[in-house]
This record gives C-alpha cells, structure tokens and sequence, in this order.
C-alpha cells in the first residue's frame, strides 16, 4: 500500500525562516549594536523561533490542549522575566 | 504470602520497630535537654543522647529495608530467596553491631571508644551520623554485601521486574555511597564535601530510589492497578530525583569553602527536589482512585498515602523553603535545618517502612491478606498521633527557627548571642517535648496494634 | 461529543522529561537575567570576547540538524526506510559539526585560563554552554542509535514511535540553544 507521503513543504518553510532570522540575530550582535530595546526585539525573535520549532518542529501544532501549549507558555513566562530583568 | 523464604523479613521489622522506640526514647531525652540542660547530666551527656537518636534512626530504617527487600523481592522475582540462612545470619551480625554500638556510645567515654576499636588504623569516626567505630563500620559493609548479593541472586534467577530493579539500584547506590564513610580527608573542606557523598545522595538520592519502588509495590498490591501504569509512574519519579538531586547536592556546598559556583548549581538544582515527591503524592493518590479492588488492608494503604503526603511537605515544601542559597546563608544550621530533617525523615523514611510492615506484617504473621478490624484501628490511631505529633514538632521548631534566625543573624547590629536567644525560643522547645511525648505514646499504640485483635477475623473485603 | 486528546508525537515519556529539562534551563536563564542587573558592564564586556561566529555556526548545524530530523521521520512514516535512514544520518552529522565547534571553543577558554571561578559571567557562560553541550551529546547518542536502526529497518510506517520520541528530545535541544545563543552571545 502506498502510504501519501506528508509534504515537507511547511516545514522547509519554517527551517529557512529560523535560518534567516538566525542570520538576522547574528548580525545585530556583530554591529554591536546595544540598547535595551535592540536586546529585547532580538529576544523577541528567539521567542518567535522558539515557537515555531515547537509548533512545526516537535508539532505541537497538532497537539491538543496544555500538551500544545506547554512550551508556548514556556516561552512566554522567560520573555516576561527577560523583559523584567532588561528593563530593570 | 507466597514463598516461605520470605519469613526472613519478620525479624528485621521486629528489630526495625525496637530500634524505633530506643530511636523515639532518647529523642525524648534530648527535648528535655533542650529546656533543662542538665538533665541526666553526666550520664546521658546530649551528645551521646543525640549519637543514639541518629544512629538508631538510621539502623532501624536499614533493619526495614532489608525487611522490605526480603518480602518484596521474592514475591516479585516469583522465587524464593537465594539464602534464607544468611538472611537470618547477617540479621544476627547487624543487631549484635547495632546494639553493640550503642552501648559503647553510651558506656564509654567516645575517646576511649576510638581507643579500644583502633580507630588510628582506619580514622573514620567523629563525623556525624557516621559516629561508629570503623570495625563496625566494615561489619555494615559486610552485612550490606551479603544482603545485596542474597537479593541479587534471587532477582538474577527470577522474574526482573521494575520494582526490583530501582529497589536493586537503590540498595547498590545505598551500600557505594557508604564506602564514602571510610574517606576522611584532612582538608576539612573536602571532607565535609565528601560527608554529604554519603549523607545526601543517600536521602536525596538513592533511598528516593528505595522508597518508590516499596510505595510502587504497596500500591500494586493494595490497589490492583495495571503494573505497567504503576511501572511507568516509577520510572519518571526516580529520573526526577535523580536529575535534581544529583547536582542537588551542590546545596549542601554553599557555605563550606568550595568554590562559587555551588551557590547557583546548587539553589538551581535542589529548587526542583521537591518535583519527585510532588510526583508521589499525585502518583499514590492516583492509583488508590483508580483501584481496581477494594484491599482489607486499610492501614496499609494509609500509611502509603500519608507517606506521599508528608514526604512532599517535610522533604519538598520545608526543603525548599530554605534551600536557595540567599535565603540558606542566614538559616543555615538553624532550627529550620531541624525541624525540616525530622518531617522529611519521618515523612519519606519512616513512614514507608511503616507502610511496608503494615501491609507484610500480617500475612507474615499468618493473615492471608490484613489485620481485624480492630488492630487495623489501632494502628490507624497510631499514624495519626505519630503524624499529627510530627507536624506540630515541625510547626514549633520552624517558629523557633524563624525568631531565632531573626534574632540572631538579621538584626544587624541589634543581633543577639546564641544563648540569649536560645532562652528566648524556650517555649517552643517545651511545646515540641509535648508534642514528642504524643508521637511516643503513638508509638506505644503502634506497637499495641501489633497485640490487639488477634484472635478476632480478618478484616474482609466490602461485598 | 467527547473531546479526543491529541499527544505530542512519541511516548509521553519523553515529555515529561522536555518539561523537566526545559524547567532548569529556564530556571538559569532567569537566574542569568536576573543576576545581569547588577552586573552589566561585567556582563557586556566579557560577553564580547565570545566568538558570535562560531556560536553562529552552532545555530545552523543545529537548526539544520533539526530539520534533518524531521525529513527523517516523514519519511519513516512513508515507509522510506532508506531515505529516513540518510536523513538521520545528515542530523547526526550535524549534530557532531556542533560538538567540534563547541569544544574547540571550550577548549579556547580553558588555554586563556578561563574557569567557571573567573567572573560571575564566566560562571553562567560555562555553566549553562556545558550543560546545553552535554545534552547535545545524549541528544547524539540517541539519534545515532535511531540511524542504526533505522538501517537495519527496525522501524516503519507502523512502528515509529521510538523515532519520533527522540526527535522531540533533539528538538528541545535546540529549542534551548535557540534562547542560549542571542541570550548569553548577543544581548
């Protein structure tokens, strides 16, 4: 029986995306550009990447309940105590 | 009960009980102590009081596991024992040391102690709880290997089940951690560090080990839930106690001259302790709501609750309340150290292998499944005065702790000297011996429960 | 109408585990954060003899290491024993071009003399890189062992759960990498 092949078009999607806002990140930090709110906006972004990994990636998109939200929330509260302690 | 062999487990609850009580005597002793110094000065000095109190604790909590691992092993291996006869032989060797011990502590000067068993050739004794001539120590070993080799080479020809294998991996890790007894460093840094190789990774780390598989098996039998879901619910405990509280330990290295970083590992690490234990309660509560029969045996099964119940709030809530490093610099040593270490070892330690004898003694004794519903009774009186008695002990001694952690670490210039605050905590030292007293008398109704309703039927199943 | 719960993929176990894993590193990321508010100019200043290229490097193999993983477990799930074997084989390929750079890095520090008592950053940079590097390994282990069956065709369309249960473990790997990197590196 010939099983349909899931298409990885989303996914590979995605990977680019996180490479793309990788290189982003990285090129903040060589500019060596500072401040509290060019700090959070790249945490911003490792957030963002973070909730597409365990969306896309560990597919929690499919997940029901606190079993999907687990690590959004996860990633949530860390932005908030990042937040608070940048802005200390 | 299945298998013959397993009587061997009979005399080593007996002696456990026995120890108990000398344990509970001399506790008693000390709280008077506390608040009227010289009592029983020069007989019973407190530091000799205090060597009996701790050492019985841990001898008679060892008497149970080896209990424990006797009647449990063969039953899950589905085979008798390998040796009963050293079984019976090594539990002759054990009390004759114990006892032995306990007598030289109170009979003897402890210099002279040292003296008369050469401890020049092997110094291993002055560190607390590890206070036992080193010729004793070696018996320890000795009656430890044997044991684990009798249950090894029961598990090894029999059934392999989970619960063996964490009881199996509990044991081992309980008799490796003890070698670190015969290490004693001259740098008084290091040798406090490898003190807690011994102290902590036994009661944070491999007795958690014990103790879920004898709640895991006490929980099966009572309760008659699918071994798989039971099996799976262990594993996950002991990985937890395992990842937190192996570098967990780094709490215990704050203050002792290691280097800085065990104030971070260390408050990190051990924050999650109580995670396992939380587990338990959730575990055991769990199972008992999803039983699938209703077990003659209620005792048993509440000892195994309230165990879940007071491990979590003596080991994991009073743990955690002074386990960050900040907050440890000022109560570290204090009160708060004493009244969390009598709710966890009471709560973790003592109560399952109550939970244990409660479930085996029975049928060791001849029941085929509980005790009559009176004697049942009675020992239910029994864990609620001992349990009850222990909450208030703790609830006094953390008053006591926080005034004398205020008064005397956090009042700046204004901070008082020991004694004078000692003198001001009094009243909570008596309120503790009167608590103390209770949990003695509700350990006489404990060991009444042994003698009542005898002749009366079995406690049976609701139709 | 009854609700169904729909699981994350592979054993609920692992999980549990994620969970447990993630609650440390959260609880040290917050402890870095917190304990950089009276120390940013300790922090920035050391921050800046850390080699963001190389931690760069670490992201992508990471990220792509991560989608290996995945290609390997749609095509499992297709039966394509082969292909899930050569995916896995390319995730853990790239898994090791982390290591390597982790460790020449690891190594950099220790020949400057650089311990986890050199300074307060110092302490939460080694503290935490060591402990993520750590979990890459296991994290290896365990895909190199899923490759290895996955050539001996152990798995299929029908039984995958192991491949899947691992994936999610690396794939929390990387999650946390994801945090660490901008965190400790950039900010």
């Amino acid at each position: 029986m010939n099983i349909k092949k899931q298409s990885t078009i989303v996914e590979t999607v995605v990977f680019l995306l996180l490479i793309m806002l990788t290189l982003v990140t990285y090129q903040v930090g060589k500019m060596g550009l500072s401040g509290v709110n060019i700090s959070l906006g790249v945490f911003a972004i490792a957030l963002f990447k973070g909730a597409l990994i365990s969306e896309h990636f560990m597919q929690l998109k499919h997940a029901s309940g606190l079993w999907r939200w687990m690590i959004l929330i996860w990633l949530i509260l860390l932005g908030i105590v990042i937040y608070l302690a940048f802005t200390a | 009960m299945k298998y013959t062999s397993q009587m061997v487990a009979k005399p080593y609850f007996i002696a456990a009980i026995a120890l108990f009580v000398g344990q509970i005597l001399f506790g008693v002793i000390m709280g008077m102590q506390y608040v009227v110094g010289d009592f029983l000065f020069p007989e019973i000095p407190f530091n000799v009081a205090r060597m009996v109190h701790t050492n019985l604790l841990i001898v008679w909590l060892l008497f149970g596991f080896m209990g424990a691992a006797y009647y449990m092993v063969p039953d899950e291996a589905e085979t008798e024992l390998h040796s009963p006869l050293l079984a019976k032989v090594m539990f002759w060797i054990f009390l004759a040391a114990g006892v032995v011990t306990i007598l030289g502590y109170l009979l003897v000067p402890y210099a002279t102690l040292a003296e008369i068993t050469m401890n020049d050739l092997l110094p291993t004794m002055g560190r607390e709880f590890l206070e036992q001539p080193t010729i004793i120590k070696i018996g320890i070993v000795v009656v430890a290997l044997a044991f684990l080799f009798n249950i090894g080479m029961t598990i090894l020809k029999g059934r392999k089940t989970v619960i063996n294998l964490v009881l199996m991996i509990g044991l081992v890790g309980l008799a490796v951690f003890f070698l670190f007894a015969f290490y004693n460093p001259d740098n008084i840094v290091l040798d406090k560090m490898f003190w807690w190789f011994v102290v902590h990774l036994w009661v944070e780390g491999v007795w958690e080990l014990i103790l879920g598989s004898l709640l895991a098996y006490v929980l099966i039998k009572t309760t008659g839930v699918d071994r798989e879901v039971i099996e799976k619910w262990l594993y996950v405990i002991i990985a937890m106690a395992l990842i937190t509280g192996l570098i967990g330990t780094g709490h215990h290295f704050f203050w002792i001259g290691t280097p800085g970083y065990w104030q971070w590992w260390g408050s990190i690490f051990s924050a999650l302790e109580p995670i396992p234990f939380f587990m338990m309660t959730i575990f055991a509560f769990n199972m008992v709501n999803k039983r699938r029969r209703q077990h003659p045996n209620k005792a048993a099964v509440l000892w195994a609750l309230g165990c879940s119940v007071m491990a979590f709030l003596g080991a994991g809530v009073w743990g955690f309340m002074h386990t960050l490093s900040f907050v440890n610099y000022y109560t570290h040593g204090s009160q708060i150290t004493a009244a969390h270490g009598h709710m966890a070892f009471y709560g973790a330690y003592v109560m399952i292998v109550l939970a244990i004898i409660s479930y085996a003694m029975p049928m060791l004794n001849g029941r085929k499944a509980a005790n009559s519903m009176k004697a049942q009774i009675v020992e239910m009186w029994s864990f609620w005065l001992m349990t009850i008695s222990m909450v208030f002990i703790t609830l006094f001694l953390t008053a006591a702790g926080i005034l004398q952690v205020y008064l005397q670490r956090m009042n700046g210039d204004a901070s008082l000297p020991f004694m004078v605050v000692q003198d001001k905590i009094e009243i909570f030292y008596w309120m503790r011996e009167g608590a103390g007293i209770i949990f003695l008398i509700g350990l006489i109704v404990y060991i009444a429960s042994f003698f009542v309703g005898r002749d009366q039927p079995e406690a049976e199943m609701p139709k | 109408m009854t609700k169904v719960t729909r699981y994350p993929p592979g054993e609920i176990i692992i999980w549990l585990f994620i969970m447990a894993e993630l609650l440390v590193f959260g609880l040290f990321f917050a402890a870095y954060a917190i304990t950089r508010i009276d120390n940013i100019e300790l922090f920035e200043l050391y921050q800046q003899n850390l080699d963001t290229t190389a931690a760069l490097y670490n992201t992508i193999a990471l990220l792509s290491s991560s989608y290996f993983v995945i290609r390997s477990v749609i095509a499992i799930k297709a039966d394509e024993q082969k292909n899930a074997y050569r995916w896995m084989l390319l995730a853990v390929v790239m898994g090791l071009v982390f290591i390597v750079i982790k460790t020449d890095e690891f190594a950099h520090h220790i020949d400057n003399g650089i311990t986890l008592s050199t300074n307060t950053f110092y302490m939460f940079y080694l503290s935490l890189a060591f402990f993520h590097y750590l979990h890459v390994i296991l994290g290896l282990v365990i895909l190199s062992v899923l490759a290895y069956n996955l050539n001996k065709g152990t798995y299929s369309s029908k039984n995958c759960s192991s491949v899947e249960t691992g994936a999610s473990y690396w794939h929390m790997v990387d999650l946390v990498w994801l945090i660490l990197f901008p965190l400790v590196y950039v900010m």
